[in-house]
């Protein structure tokens, strides 16, 4: 009885935060051996779902070297814009008013073993690395997240696939704005898609920016279905997300003050 | 004082296992709940103390290591062993109390901590892993009691 009192005790004063400085403390010191712990299992996953998918992976590693090549030449096409923008931006005087890669902070993944909606992980940086409440979260081009929670050493990220997070979104191909909101795992939908605008199988979806909370122009995924054309209601687009929310490994957060 | 900081060191090892390794492997929702497993893997050796001070200590580390509120752990887990201690003494005994008691603690914790947005399924297979480890921590002990305690440390009264 007396431990549960204990429990209870602690229970209130942990309501008031009085443990953030130990806690702090043990996370500073064992950030290192759980990402360590972690990447030893996520490597043992990857070498058992790789021998187990041995004939899928060939199959899959030919359509990538196909898929290579067009990107190679896509490459190249982008290239020469960039160049052409480049002189337009000159001739018309327009200067760089924002630059997102500055500042980037990175961070490990430890995984979120309390969380079994697996909507959310845990970084190993957090406010004394200058992570805030309301960051996003990146990897390469891809957007992964924003920050909900931080303590000194650590802070919570919920993922794009949480349906908690609702942002907004354009389709690169066809210019169509919707909302995205997550879906638990993999896909993401896009909601509030206006009858007569258009969204097709395999466009890519990237954040607008419109709702002030998430940076424009970051990539979000590809559409796999459309709900059915109808006049009167507005339609549905599910989005599959393109990087692996289960295995990020290292991310870039992008403090926003 | 000696099986106090057996206690907290062996718990510290299930919390970095549950919390970085095993999430990994068996994926968030298999996830074993360790700490619990250990507990009533004492609970099932009638070292009911010790269970509860393994619940105590262990629900602090795995608050300290996570994000919840410092104590919630405790609370719940102590809690439940408590009341389990209370239905073996007066009610029932026996292996399938004994299954029961661990799959209901589990979930109680995971409604604590998750809230309702879980489903009745994802509660029975986080209580159905917990239980395994627990009965495998079990035949552990039992199996190596001597190399653990000293010879006059008796599982069985």
């Amino acid at each position: 009885m007396k431990y549960l009192l204990a429990s209870l005790l602690i229970f209130i004063l942990g309501l008031f935060n009085f443990f953030a400085p130990i806690r702090g403390t043990l996370h500073f010191i064992f950030n290192p051996v759980q990402y360590g712990l972690q990447q030893t299992s996520a490597n043992l996953v990857q070498g058992i779902n790789f021998y187990s998918n041995l004939r899928n992976i060939y199959v899959q590693n030919m359509s990538l070297l196909e898929e290579k090549e067009s990107l190679i030449s896509e490459v190249q096409r982008l290239k020469d814009l960039e160049e052409e923008n480049k002189i337009l931006k000159q001739q018309l005087e327009i200067s760089e008013y924002f630059d997102s890669e500055k500042g980037l902070i990175l961070a490990k993944t430890l995984g979120n073993f309390a969380d079994l909606t697996a909507t959310s992980v845990i970084l190993d940086k957090g406010t004394s690395h200058g992570v805030s409440t309301g960051d996003i979260v990146v990897k390469g081009r891809h957007f992964v997240g924003i920050i909900k929670e931080t303590t000194t050493q650590r802070s919570v990220l919920e993922l794009v696939t949480s349906p908690n997070l609702l942002f907004s979104v354009i389709d690169m191909e066809t210019k169509t704005e919707g909302l995205a909101k997550g879906e638990f795992g993999t896909t993401v939908m896009m909601e509030r898609i206006l009858p007569g605008e258009l969204v097709n199988v395999k466009d890519y979806i990237v954040t607008s920016g419109r709702d002030g909370k998430v940076l424009p122009g970051y990539l979000v995924g590809e559409i796999t279905s459309v709900s059915e054309e109808s006049a009167e209601v507005l339609r549905n687009a599910s989005i599959s997300v393109l990087v692996d929310v289960n295995n990020l490994g290292r991310v870039f957060v992008i403090p926003q003050k | 004082m000696k099986r106090v900081i057996f206690l907290i060191f062996i718990n510290i090892v299930l919390v970095l296992f549950q919390s970085s390794m095993f999430s990994e492997l068996f994926g968030v929702a298999s996830n074993p709940n360790l700490v619990l497993a250990f507990a009533f893997a004492l609970y099932f050796l009638d070292l009911d103390d010790m269970g509860i001070i393994s619940a105590f200590i262990g629900g602090i580390w795995l608050d300290l290591f996570g994000f919840s509120i410092v104590g919630i752990s405790s609370v719940t887990m102590v809690g439940s062993l408590l009341f389990f201690i209370y239905v073996k003494r007066y009610l029932f005994r026996g292996f399938a109390s004994n299954i029961v008691s661990v799959i209901v603690s589990q979930s109680v914790y995971l409604l604590f901590l998750n809230g309702n947005v879980l489903n009745f399924s994802q509660y029975l297979k986080s209580g159905f892993y917990t239980t395994l480890s627990a009965i495998v921590i079990y035949y552990i002990f039992r199996k190596f009691s001597r190399y653990f305690f000293p010879s006059g440390y008796r599982f069985s009264k």
